[in-house]
């Protein structure tokens, strides 16, 4: 049994060492198109605590870079100081850009602030909670408008609204979700949106929103969104946002290349396998044949064989 | 399940009485593993095992399962194990099993019988529901392609699954108070109750906090 429990701990070890070997950043190429800089970014994405998120705000960061976003916003539930610690992590390493939100949680409503930088309440309607985010000079962004939140958007809401999600992973498990948010976005006519409303389960920014930027910075891709200069792009290939720049981006190679996830393949697609497999075989192996050295007397358990 | 250490014995012809031993079940290749299937009689045979180094005896268990927490985290967020998510897990969910042996200390404040440590360390014991849990979703997460774990393992199934997962530590938490403390059929579930209760509270406050009063507790807004 000893044996049995070394090799789970060497596997677990290789795990651990090919997986942090295979973790590295991608840098996006600069895309320009139409004359605008081309970004990767993700408006919702939830870090722990407080948010019922998996990794902590400097690992978010990290980890968004790892998946070649180039801007994110921090968008905690009701509140904004876990954004505010992503935010001064990403100013020190660098990349990608953080932008302070918050995904306002009513019982009526989801709705993203994003540039803001006080905490917006919750208990109030959607319209008045949009002009409190447009008073601090940021974007309001109906988050994942399914029919059960329909009625909080009236029309004046909608009015002010400055985008919505039409894509976002409930796409990939409830068809009819997604066709609601379809919908919702063929109602309001505003800027077009895909987030992955991440809380630590799956890919960073595995739903995404091309921004057109006329210059790199949170005022800029602020200015792009209220300018509806955004392209998304669904499971199916289908693309939503400015016809223009559809079209613009359906012809560009550059721009295809980043529709792709990071590359996995080679030496680092390697090494992440291994991971995977070394991983989940040691911690399987651990969890059956325990973890820890059998106390003196498992052993001594007469009869009990080559237990221990 | 409703075995005991010497019925086990028993059947196995060996006695569990003075010097000698019960004889263990040839499936229980680990506590843990026992512990799932057999808790009344694991935990009656384990809390006759004598202890071992105390210090260690606490903190082993404890740190071996936020080490597993790290280890999840890294599995679902990026499809492998690396050592910041790992790091960062481990230390996120520690928080949690912090709070349980908080819970475990106020629900054994005056318990004299067995040391703390030694309750600690057979306490985690039996999280073998939990770690299958993990594993589990562990494997979701790092094979399956995102669109399909997503469509899987969205939050129908992780509740779903999370609260039968709680259903059966209950039972085995309400055989440890049992077995291992000697208490009451009703003393035992209501322990066992009470210690799920603090865990699932202090897991709700650090986890769910922002938007607990705005949803989850249905405050209707104007």
């Amino acid at each position: 049994m000893n044996a049995a429990r070394w090799i789970s701990v060497c596997l677990v070890a290789v795990g651990l060492l090919a997986g942090t070997a295979s973790d590295t950043s991608r840098k996006n190429p600069v895309v320009m198109l139409g004359g605008y800089r081309v970004l990767a970014a993700d408006f919702h994405i939830h870090s722990f605590p407080l948010s019922w998120a998996l990794l902590g705000p400097f690992d978010t960061v990290v980890e968004a870079n790892r998946q070649g976003l180039d801007v994110i916003a921090l968008t905690p539930h009701n509140l904004i100081w876990v954004g505010e610690a992503g935010q001064w992590f990403s100013r020190w390493t660098g990349s990608p850009r953080v932008i302070l939100g918050e995904e306002i949680v009513s019982r009526r409503f989801h709705l993203l602030g994003i540039g803001i930088h006080r905490t917006i309440g919750w208990n109030q309607s959607a319209a008045n909670a949009i002009d409190e985010i447009h008073a601090q000079g940021g974007i309001a962004i109906a988050a994942h408008p399914l029919k059960k939140y329909w009625r909080a958007y009236d029309a004046e809401a909608r009015g002010k609204l400055d985008g919505t999600e039409v894509l976002h992973p409930l796409a990939y498990q409830d068809p009819k979700g997604y066709t609601e948010m379809q919908e919702f976005y063929a109602r309001a006519k505003v800027t077009a949106i895909g987030d992955s409303d991440y809380h630590g389960l799956g890919p960073i920014g595995w739903c995404r929103t091309f921004v057109f930027v006329r210059e790199d910075s949170e005022g800029g891709v602020l200015e792009a969104v209220r300018a509806g200069r955004t392209v998304v792009v669904d499971r199916d290939g289908k693309s939503y946002g400015n016809p223009q720049f559809i079209a613009l981006a359906a012809n560009d190679p550059e721009f295809q290349g980043l529709l792709r996830p990071p590359s996995e393949a080679g030496l680092r697609g390697n090494l992440a396998m291994t991971s995977r497999v070394c991983g989940m075989l040691g911690l399987l192996g651990l969890f059956v044949f325990g973890c820890f050295r059998p106390e003196r007397s498992w052993r001594q358990i007469p009869g009990s064989g080559a237990r221990g | 399940m409703h075995f005991t250490a010497r019925e086990d014995a028993e059947k196995m012809g060996q006695t569990n009485s003075g010097s000698e031993s019960a004889r263990l079940p040839p499936w229980a290749v680990s506590p843990e593993v026992w512990l799932m299937f057999r808790p009344k009689a694991a935990y009656e045979w384990l809390a006759d095992a004598p202890e071992g180094r105390k210090n260690w005896t606490a903190a082993r268990r404890p740190v071996y399962f936020a080490f597993l927490l790290g280890c999840f985290v890294s599995l679902v967020a990026s499809q492998r194990l690396t050592l910041r998510h790992v790091a960062g897990g481990a230390i996120n969910g520690g928080l949690l099993l912090l709070a349980q042996i908080a819970a475990l200390r106020i629900v054994c404040w005056r318990e004299r019988k067995v040391s703390f440590s030694r309750l600690v360390d057979l306490f985690f014991a039996g999280y073998g529901p939990w770690t299958l849990w993990i594993l589990a979703f562990s494997a979701v997460w790092a094979f399956l392609p995102p669109e399909r774990a997503f469509a899987f393992g969205w939050s129908g199934s992780i509740a779903v699954t999370a609260g039968l997962v709680t259903i059966w530590s209950v039972y085995i938490n309400y055989r440890f108070f049992e077995g291992v403390l000697r208490r009451s059929k009703a003393g035992a579930a209501w322990d066992a109750l009470r210690i799920w209760a603090m865990c699932w509270f202090v897991c709700i406050l650090i986890f769910g906090w922002g938007a607990l009063w705005s949803e989850y507790l249905r405050i209707p807004g104007r």
